[in-house]
């Protein structure tokens, strides 16, 4: 049975972009011109202008951007202008679909866009313009947004009414490394023999492992002990407070400040808990699929996610800042509107393989940045919430890289969500292995059947003009960027050169008996077979960190 | 030889009539074959070898007509003639007469009718055969009394053209990756030369008057005694200039361009 892509593939075909509309009235249909599909009604042909679409997950820097699309009818017969009379538009639910016109066969739609129309304006001329964005939640809504309020704690003073209050994951501990805690408290109730500190809230109480008071340790318990917990629920979360003792009475002057835990969460899966929990998300506004692969590596990586969210600022940073630090993409897809997450693996298969002598069109643009070069990177992980610093400064460095450029570049990476050693080397190991050499985004003008490729795919180019003797033959890319032309059929995508660690297949092999080193390898059998390392550092000797059975 | 001839929108009866077609798709409505665009069209349910019936009901307003001149547009017809039915208001057939299949346009220009009637039936035999699809489809009918024939023929003839709309992509290698967009566009050309009937120009402000320069389609008849005809919008604008104080029409060149099919997914 014929579907999407098997017709996409095709060197003629007949495509045709369309558009419908879940008005509350019921799904209206349009398209550049009367498609009349066998037992559906027709897609009335008076769209004007098809929109561009451009989606990204960045390219140097991960993030999200989602253009809005504008689509421009001709409103001559008054059916919008009288639409936005008699009901509202905004909101309502907007498609764009590619299909092929084929009699004989039936095939399958492509969505490539699922929004909300968020403005619209009838035109002069009888025209009428819908504006739509992306389904999802607005990213640019600031959370955490919970402050320390009159209504919740009558005896707050200056020291405590609006202070936001921290939301922790995991354990945020400064247990041997300092001689106090690693997370502030927020003094809500300054009254003599009744002082009370708010720690911070979320879906359950968070476990106050340590408390201190400029420095030296207090203990829990009833009197002579120093503090009780004291849990409450406000506004469907749960506070964690410490309550002292009478004659216990830290002021404002005082640093109290402990090491707390909150359950034991992988990024994703604290990410995805946040979002649900304090942005109005739902469970299925995530794709499962993803998820379920990504949280299987970050697990196997043994990945903990061990921060807290202490100031309110947009989704989109709070995630911006997760992608940073975890090499994790995260983005809302498109064709489902759904979030999807990925992580770059050594074992992520291509899923297609574009060449130029058939599939890439004239147009192709290199870009490899050179000025990006990383070659000793220093990364501060075990971030002390109380007293702002990093308790742990390592660094490391490619030599290889030094040599190669004959110089060295430097940069800092802060990581405020992670405090386990050897989460901090990988991650680092992970950031000199992209930037270590310079960085390439290529753009690569494609025919339509590239739209069935998918944000974050990995793609293999074979191109004449790539770097090389040969050109690229069959290097890996991920898909980073995409801009459709519906008026064209015709994708660009921008992808990432991601050769120096993906690929090889799925197989872990021990290499033959002539393998020579890891050093001394070459990429492709650095791909393909299993090297052994330093147990000690987990790393080869040129610093690149110990390939795993699952990654 | 007939000169060229047109039916404007203007002089459509069906327009405002009620039109019923047995078995109507719901999907795709009798009224569709009472709206501008010939790409938006009517569909029935019926099975192959069944006969599908349109209905028409001038009504009171309108009264008894006698329509000589009929248009079957963008329709889906393979083979077979159909017939037009003069009715009474029960949809019994007092008079009929044949029309000749012609692929995708089609039209009926012959005798009058032996009375005038408020009803006409138009029926689709069983012996039609209908593709790409199995099921009768029809983009628009237009009917009037007659058609308007320009009193002047076109020197040196009529110009035609057969266009397709493509998007056409290559490879550095030169591997081409080609869209259809659209296809069969067929386009006509008439040029009338100088110093000719003075009535000439009057029907000519006419045309452009009916159908406001372009903006509404018209079928377009290179010959009316002929059975080729085409749904067309005209592209350029009238221009003539006083000379020898009398109008001269010089250089009149008349484009037109045929309206979309649309396109039917299965």
């Amino acid at each position: 049975m014929a579907t999407w892509i098997s017709e996409a593939v095709k060197h003629t075909t007949e495509p045709a972009a369309v558009v419908e509309i879940a008005l509350d009235s019921g799904t209206r249909k349009y398209g550049v011109d009367y498609i009349r599909p066998v037992g559906s009604p027709a897609h009335k042909g008076n769209i004007l202008k098809l929109p561009y679409i451009s989606n990204s997950i960045g390219d140097l820097v991960r993030t999200f951007i989602s253009s809005r699309i504008e689509i421009i009818f001709a409103d001559t017969d008054r059916e919008f202008r009288n639409i936005i009379m008699a009901e509202g538009i905004k909101n309502r639910q907007v498609t764009v679909k590619l299909l092929f016109i084929d009699d004989t066969v039936s095939i399958t739609a492509l969505t490539i866009f699922i929004g909300n129309i968020y403005n619209w304006n009838p035109m002069r001329d009888m025209r009428f313009k819908i504006e739509c964005e992306q389904k999802s939640k607005n990213l640019k809504n600031t959370y955490p947004n919970k402050v320390v309020e009159a209504a919740d704690y009558a005896n707050a003073d200056e020291w405590g009414l609006g202070q936001l209050v921290p939301v922790p994951y995991g354990t945020i501990s400064a247990l041997g490394l300092s001689d106090d805690g690693a997370f502030p408290c927020i003094l809500v109730d300054p009254r003599t023999d009744n002082v009370k500190h708010l720690v911070g809230l979320n879906t359950a109480a968070i476990t106050i492992d340590r408390v201190y008071i400029d420095k030296a340790l207090k203990n829990e318990g009833v009197l002579p002990a120093h503090y009780q917990i004291v849990t409450q629920v406000i506004g469907g979360k749960t506070h964690t407070r410490i309550h002292w003792n009478a004659g216990v009475n830290p002021t404002f002057e005082n640093v109290v400040s402990c090491d707390i835990t909150f359950g034991a969460r992988a990024p994703c899966e604290a990410w995805k808990h946040f979002l649900i929990e304090f942005c109005g998300h739902v469970a299925g506004d995530f794709d499962a699929t993803s998820y379920d692969a990504a949280h299987l590596i970050e697990q196997n990586r043994g990945y903990t996610f061990d921060g807290a969210f202490v100031t309110e600022k947009e989704l989109i940073a709070h995630e911006d800042q997760i992608r940073d630090e975890f090499e994790l993409d995260i983005w809302r897809d498109p064709k489902d509107g759904l979030i999807h997450f990925k992580y770059i693996s050594s074992l992520a298969t291509p899923t297609v393989h574009y060449k130029d002598y058939v599939d890439i069109l004239k147009g192709y643009e290199p870009n490899t940045q050179v000025t990006k070069i990383i070659n000793y990177l220093t990364y501060g992980y075990n971030y002390n919430y109380a007293r702002t610093y990093f308790n742990n400064l390592p660094y490391r460095e490619d030599a290889d890289s030094q040599a190669k450029y004959g110089a060295t570049y430097r940069s800092q990476q802060n990581f405020y969500f992670v405090r386990s050693t050897a989460v901090a080397l990988d991650l680092a190991a992970r950031k000199l292995l992209r930037r270590k050499d310079s960085i390439t985004f290529d753009k690569f003008p494609l025919p339509i059947k590239a739209f069935n490729d998918n944000l974050g795919d990995f793609i293999e180019i074979t191109h004449f003009e790539g770097k090389g003797a040969s050109g690229y033959q069959k290097r890996t890319f991920q898909l980073r960027t995409t801009q459709d032309d519906l008026d064209n059929f015709t994708r660009k995508e921008t992808l990432e050169d991601v050769s120096n660690y993906v690929g090889g297949g799925k197989a872990f092999i021990m290499g033959p008996g002539d393998l020579p080193l890891y050093d001394a390898a070459t990429a492709a059998q650095k791909a393909k077979y299993g090297f052994l390392c330093d147990p000690a550092t987990e790393e080869y000797d040129n610093g690149d960190p110990a390939k795993r059975l699952y990654d | 030889m007939a000169n060229l001839a047109y039916f404007p929108l203007t002089d459509d009866l069906v327009e405002d009539a009620t039109v019923l077609v047995v078995t109507e798709d719901t999907d795709y409505p009798a009224t569709k074959l009472q709206n501008i665009p010939m790409a938006d069209t009517a569909q029935a349910t019926d099975p192959p070898a069944a006969i599908v019936r349109v209905r028409i009901d001038f009504g009171a307003a309108v009264g008894a007509v006698n329509p000589r001149a009929w248009f079957f547009l963008n329709h889906n017809i393979a083979s077979g003639n159909w017939i037009i039915h003069r009715t009474n208001a029960a949809w019994v057939s007092a008079q009929q007469q044949a029309v000749t299949y012609r692929k995708y346009d089609t039209k009926f220009y012959g005798s009058s009718w032996a009375a005038a009637s408020q009803y006409f039936e138009v029926e689709f035999p069983a012996a039609c055969v209908y593709d790409p699809t199995t099921f009768w489809e029809m983009g628009k009918i237009l009917c009037g009394t007659d058609v308007t024939e320009f009193s002047k023929g076109f020197s040196p003839g009529v110009e035609r053209g057969l266009g397709f709309r493509n998007i056409h992509l290559e490879t550095e290698f030169g591997v081409t990756w080609d869209y259809a967009k659209q296809e069969n566009i067929n386009y006509l050309g008439v040029r009338w030369d100088p110093d000719i009937k003075a009535t000439l120009l009057d029907e000519l402000l006419a045309f452009i008057r009916l159908t406001k320069g372009g903006a509404y389609p018209a079928v377009i008849i290179p010959d009316k005694d002929k059975t080729e005809l085409y749904y067309m919008k005209n592209q350029d604008r009238l221009n003539w200039r006083e000379e020898m104080a009398r109008s001269i029409i010089r250089n009149c060149i008349m484009n037109f361009v045929e309206m979309s099919r649309g396109k039917v997914t299965a």
